[in-house]
């Protein structure tokens, strides 16, 4: 069948093959390589299924495309509603592209339970995709709470030692909060009769709703604790260090690549979407705490002596420049939060990765365990190396662009936001260079370093692709920008105004 | 002369009636020290029965035995849910009475006349017909109670049980007789005329406190409450499954009825406080139980108060979110005690939640099960407990209950953590004791089955039910 | 290392050959090379024509000026030379001609001697200034103090105060009869208060 014929159906192949992978594994004997290869041959044939999206996607059309909406339930009105937009499209990419890796770093640190591991990841899979085309708020908050659980056993099952701790930390940190979110939605459907995202926009903007103004402040709100919990914001992240260093490799790579996107997505459909007036009064606080979290989350980070930790506080900094940028409201500022979210999920899922690879030879994660592996592990220490420029930001990887988007939109909006979070890109270099000076450069202090293997072709498979794609998305970002510019156009409409334009384009 | 059609709209209770007493005929006929198996047998066939009577009885709808019982749609609807209810315990403790040794066929002679009486409950249209149905029932689930009479826990529970849950029916009758003295009625429907017509005087207002008092017992709602927890914990598991949730669906039936059938006035505030003091005090006193089955008890409290947040709601909504989530509840806390029923292996000896420790990599099948129930019982969409909770909400936000509807929202976060602490517990721990367990029975299996595909079901599809819940409830308030 | 130096010296020769200056009588290739990515600098307002006539751009201007620029240029170009031949005579004169002098000033000079030595101790100044308080600071007061104990440790005590209050409720249940039919009445005694005044309003 041509493309086009595929294109209605894309999404739900999209969002359920993962689960459909998941249930065949049911039925696999317990033989660990049968199993692993037919999840990553799952998860491969997932993400070249998801290519479709950028594929067929029309950036001359504005709205949500491969539109998808059947009713479900009659009695509240449900409908099985998918579609994306430029944003949502290159998050669902995202999704499918680190998948595969993740299966292809667990290969062998997996060892117990392997069909559960599996069964656990291509679930999450399925949520996570869910969660981002989803255009029923049921739907969507349905996807949310799906991905708490298999997220929360693959860490407190797979993890490391306080395993439990950070998983029962996780589940209930998020579940908590997001019950204020499905207050909010319920409410919304009390008073519109749907849960359609675009009929309640509607009726949002177009003030068909009782006493809306009074009860708008709190379901801005109640939206907004649900997803700053997720992305996570200051002061409500002491989750996410605990969740990241306790989960196996592939559990951090998703964690830190999609889970944390989705809060960031849901700031930006559904808080600046739905609610334009409230974001806006409210912005001054919320961008003072991705400040905050910007460079509090740097410094922090300069003195972990855990290396999985450093990561971590590294993705609050991160994503507090994505935050900074949504609450801009300009579409530079935008566009470079959509970036960073892209180019956040690459470079980290891969740091994450580099972490487990060195986990797997020495079973630490501290950095004073290291030092000099350059000498034994010289092409792992490039890999390293190239990850983490673009993480820092250098120009010509990935980072870059985002981060300059989100300053310019940000110093567009009040220069002292942009002071204060350029000084946050000084800080990424800070600690990301000296955590690399520790951890690579110099002498081997420890003589067990000096043995330690470089990295295997299986490993090499993995990075790869991220490398490549902090390079290309570095150097050619328009290919991304196309679908996503006019996108972020159509999110801040409702906004208004304009405060600034795309810069250099 | 009684017309033909009255029997059938009777039919379901006479069927279990007939059932029990068989089941009590051909006890003796059994060796004192064989299994009780075909007993067990006969009585499912008799649930099975009354659930193909109560079909029937669908298309013949109206009251019977001059207006003392009325079939509609609301009470079809409680029919089908505590027949289904009964079948599955029956189920659940053909194999659980093997192993605790238990030689007493009345046990299942109890479940059905006590589901005669639960049934019942949700027909009657009289009060005194509806103390008698709940004396039936309850003097059934106070026997049940102690069936394991060699345990003193177990003799235990069913004494308090006993002598408190009469102390609160005597609540319920006085409350009856006050509003006869106030009414000169004892009939539902004329009840409801002459309260809507505003013959309702300071008399009305104590006689509903005092039957809220009797019936807020009996469904476990704080602060009439404390008994769940002792009671739960002594009774045998499947008798707790059952006592968890078909008396209280019946009561709740009644509760409907009176509240709004009836139209008593003046409920809204008593059944506010009920609700919240119920969620917290149950959610809060869950938190450190080590006991699965007290744990459960607290969560049975809390749920109740879930449920009295429909009844504050308004009434078309409100009614069918309560009757939908007494159907959820029932699948998913029967099927959690059947799991505990089978875990807990002879003398009930594996009832800490530490004794689950493992289960997962040991026994995965029942801990996926435990598992489903768990995470209904959380409220995480798929399961028809997400979809329970999310009417009941849904019911209070469209009625402006928004105060209501955080502390219930707040609550359902509460609560995950201890559902949650089991599902950790099973996948997260290293077994701790190695002894085998007795393989899952047929009979379980089809228990299990059943509550797990309801509970499922209603999590997917809840349109089906949700529409019966709805014209019961618009039957109700016509 | 001789090697390296001789090529870079043929190097140099070369590249110097190839940028000899127009106030030597060379034609400079680098001047040329680069001139459409150098802006011209406008020439000093004392030289602009009186009539407001405004710069002539490119090589002209240059030219122009040539003669005033040729002698700065020769002057310049003296002066490094200079330089250079005398650090090569002092170079000579202190490692080659009188190794003890060396010694002998840098005793002299002491303290000050230290300082050039260790760049002016600026590297020591900003890991006091900047650097170390910044880790330091970091460490106990962002780590330690916020992080785990103001925000971590709030969640954990809200999680140990829920913990007990969980213990108290527990003491409603003393498995006494008496006491649960005690929170009967109460609760009835409630209700029917409340009622009473509802239904008498």
């Amino acid at each position: 069948m041509s493309p086009h014929e595929l294109n209605p159906l894309i999404l739900t192949l999209v969002t359920f093959v993962p689960t459909a992978g998941a249930i065949l594994l049911l039925l696999f004997p317990r033989r660990a390589s049968s199993i692993r290869s037919f999840a990553l041959i799952v998860a491969l044939g997932e993400f070249v299924l998801s290519l479709h999206l950028p594929l067929e996607f029309d950036t001359a059309k504005s709205g949500f495309q491969f539109d998808v909406n059947l009713p479900w339930i009659s009695s509240p009105n449900i409908h099985f509603h998918l579609g994306v937009d430029g944003i949502s499209m290159w998050l669902v990419v995202l999704t499918t592209f680190l998948v595969p890796l993740g299966v292809l770093v667990s290969w062998k640190s997996v060892r117990e339970r392997v069909k559960e591991f599996f069964i656990l990841f291509l679930l999450l899979e399925t949520a996570m995709i869910g969660v981002f085309v989803s255009l029923d708020l049921f739907l969507f908050y349905f996807f949310w709470e799906a991905s708490l659980i298999p997220m929360a056993l693959l860490i407190g099952m797979y993890g490391h030692e306080r395993r439990v701790y950070a998983a029962v930390k996780f589940f209930l940190y998020t579940m908590v909060a997001s019950v204020f979110m499905l207050a909010a939605i319920i409410w919304l459907y009390a008073q519109t009769g749907s849960f359609d995202y675009l009929v309640i926009q509607q009726a949002l903007h177009g003030e068909q709703i009782a006493n809306i103004s009074t009860a708008a402040e709190w379901l801005f709100l109640g939206f907004f604790i649900a997803f700053a919990v997720k992305v996570p914001l200051f002061p409500l992240h002491t989750w996410l260090p605990d969740a990241h260093v306790e989960a196996p490799t592939a559990g951090s790579v998703l964690l830190a690549g999609v889970l944390l996107k989705m809060g960031t997505y849901g700031l930006l459909r559904f808080n600046v979407g739905l609610f334009p007036a409230q974001a806006r009064e409210h912005a001054p606080w919320i961008v003072g705490l991705a400040i905050i979290g910007i460079i509090y989350g740097a410094l922090v980070a300069m003195v972990q002596p855990n290396l999985k930790k450093l990561i971590a506080y590294s993705s609050v900094s991160h994503l507090g420049f994505v935050v900074l940028g949504i609450f801009t409201f300009t579409q530079a500022g935008v566009d470079g939060a959509v970036y960073q979210m892209l180019a956040h999920g690459v470079s980290t899922g891969a740091l994450f990765m580099l972490a487990g690879m060195l986990y797997e030879r020495r079973h630490t994660y501290e950095i004073s365990e290291f030092g000099g592996l350059a000498t034994p592990m010289p092409v792992y220490a490039t890999f390293f190396l190239v990850i983490t420029l673009a993480s820092i930001g250098l120009p010509l990887l990935n980072g870059f662009i985002g981060e300059f988007l989100i300053l310019s939109g940000a110093f567009k909006a009040k220069a002292i936001y942009g002071v204060l979070a350029a000084s946050g890109v000084v800080w990424s270099a800070c600690y990301l260079l000296w955590m690399y000076q520790r951890v690579f450069f110099g002498t081997v202090k420890l003589e067990v370093n000096r043995t330690v293997p470089d990295i295997t072709a299986r490993e090499r498979l993995a990075l790869w692709p991220t490398a490549v794609a902090a390079l290309v998305m570095g150097v050619a970002p328009l290919v991304w920008f196309s679908a996503i510019d006019p996108a972020v156009r159509v999110a801040l409409g409702p906004l208004g105004r304009e405060l600034g334009r795309l810069v250099g384009q | 002369m009684i017309p033909a059609e009255d029997y059938i709209r009777l039919l379901p209770e006479i069927v279990l009636a007939v059932f029990g007493v068989i089941v009590m005929l051909a006890e003796p006929l059994l060796g004192p020290r064989a299994s009780r198996k075909p007993l067990g047998i006969v009585a499912l066939v008799g649930t099975l029965a009354a659930l193909v009577a109560t079909v029937l009885q669908a298309d013949n709808l109206g009251p019977a035995f001059f207006s003392l019982v009325r079939v509609d749609d609301f009470s079809v609807f409680f029919h089908v849910v505590i027949e289904l209810i009964a079948a599955v315990v029956i189920l659940a403790s053909l194999e659980y009475l093997d192993t605790q040794q238990i030689h007493a066929g009345e046990f299942y002679a109890l479940i059905l006349f006590g589901s005669v009486g639960m049934v019942l409950m949700s027909s009657a249209m009289e009060l005194v017909l509806i103390f008698v149905a709940l004396e039936i029932s309850s003097i059934s689930t106070y026997i049940l109670a102690g069936f394991r009479r060699r345990i003193a826990t177990s003799s235990e529970s069913s004494l308090k049980y006993f002598l408190l849950g009469s102390f609160a029916t005597a609540f319920f009758l006085y409350g009856v007789a006050l509003i006869f003295g106030a009414t000169g009625s004892t009939n539902i429907q004329d009840l409801g005329e002459a309260l809507r017509a505003g013959h309702s005087s300071a008399l009305v207002y104590c006689a509903v406190a005092m039957m809220f008092v009797g019936l807020g017992f009996k469904v476990a709602s704080a602060p009439f409450h404390v008994w769940t927890p002792d009671v739960y914990e002594g009774a045998p598991a499947p008798v707790v499954a059952l006592m968890s949730t078909a008396p209280k669906a019946a009561v709740f039936a009644v509760m409907l009825r009176i509240f709004f059938m009836a139209s008593a006035p003046g409920w809204f505030w008593l059944v506010w406080i009920s609700a919240v003091l119920s969620m917290f005090i149950g959610n809060i006193g869950a938190l450190v139980q080590s006991n699965v089955k007290r744990m459960l008890a607290y969560s049975s409290i809390a749920h109740a108060g879930y449920l009295l947040i429909a009844f504050a709601a308004a009434q078309d909504i409100g009614i069918s979110a309560a009757m939908f989530y007494t159907a959820a509840y029932a699948a998913m806390n029967v099927g959690a005690f059947a799991v505990v029923s089978h875990f807990a292996a002879a003398g009930e000896r594996y009832v800490g939640i530490d004794d689950y420790a493992g289960l997962g990599r040991r026994y995965p099948v029942l801990a996926a099960c435990l598992s489903v129930f768990l995470l209904s019982l959380i409220g995480i969409p798929v399961t028809g407990g997400f979809f329970a909770k999310f009417y009941v909400f849904s019911a209070a936000l469209k009625s402006n209950l928004v105060g209501l509807t955080i502390l219930g929202v707040i609550n359902s976060a509460i609560a995950a953590y201890y559902y949650l602490r089991v599902i950790v517990v099973m996948y997260m721990r290293e077994p701790e004791q190695e002894e085998a367990l007795a393989p899952i029975s047929p009979s379980l299996g089809v228990a299990l089955a059943v509550s797990v595909f309801a509970t499922i079901y209603l999590g997917v599809l809840p349109g089906r039910v949700l529409e019966f819940a709805q014209a019961g409830a618009a039957r109700l308030i016509k | 290392m001789l090697v390296p130096l001789v090529i870079l010296a043929i190097g140099s020769v070369v590249a110097g050959w190839v940028g000899v200056p127009h106030a030597l009588g060379g034609s400079n290739q680098f001047h040329q090379l680069l001139a459409p990515a150098i802006e011209q600098v406008e020439p000093a307002p004392s030289v602009a024509p009186a009539h407001g006539e405004l710069q002539q751009t490119g090589v002209e201007a240059h030219a122009q000026e040539s003669y005033t620029e040729t002698s700065k240029e020769r002057g310049l170009m003296v002066a490094s030379i200079a330089a250079a031949v005398l650090g090569l005579f002092f170079a000579w004169l202190l490692y080659c001609k009188r190794r003890d002098l060396p010694e002998r000033i840098t005793a002299h000079l002491g303290g000050l001697y230290d300082a050039v030595r260790n760049k002016y101790y600026v590297d020591e100044g900003y890991q006091a200034l900047f650097v170390w308080p910044l880790i330091e600071g970091s460490r106990q007061i962002l780590w330690r103090v916020i992080d785990v104990r103001a925000i971590d440790n709030t969640v954990n005590e809200a999680a140990d105060g829920a913990r007990a209050l969980s213990g108290e409720i527990r003491g409603m249940q003393s498995g006494n009869i008496r006491s649960y039919a005690g929170w009967v009445v109460a609760g009835g005694a409630l209700a029917l208060i409340y009622m009473l005044w509802a239904g008498v309003r």
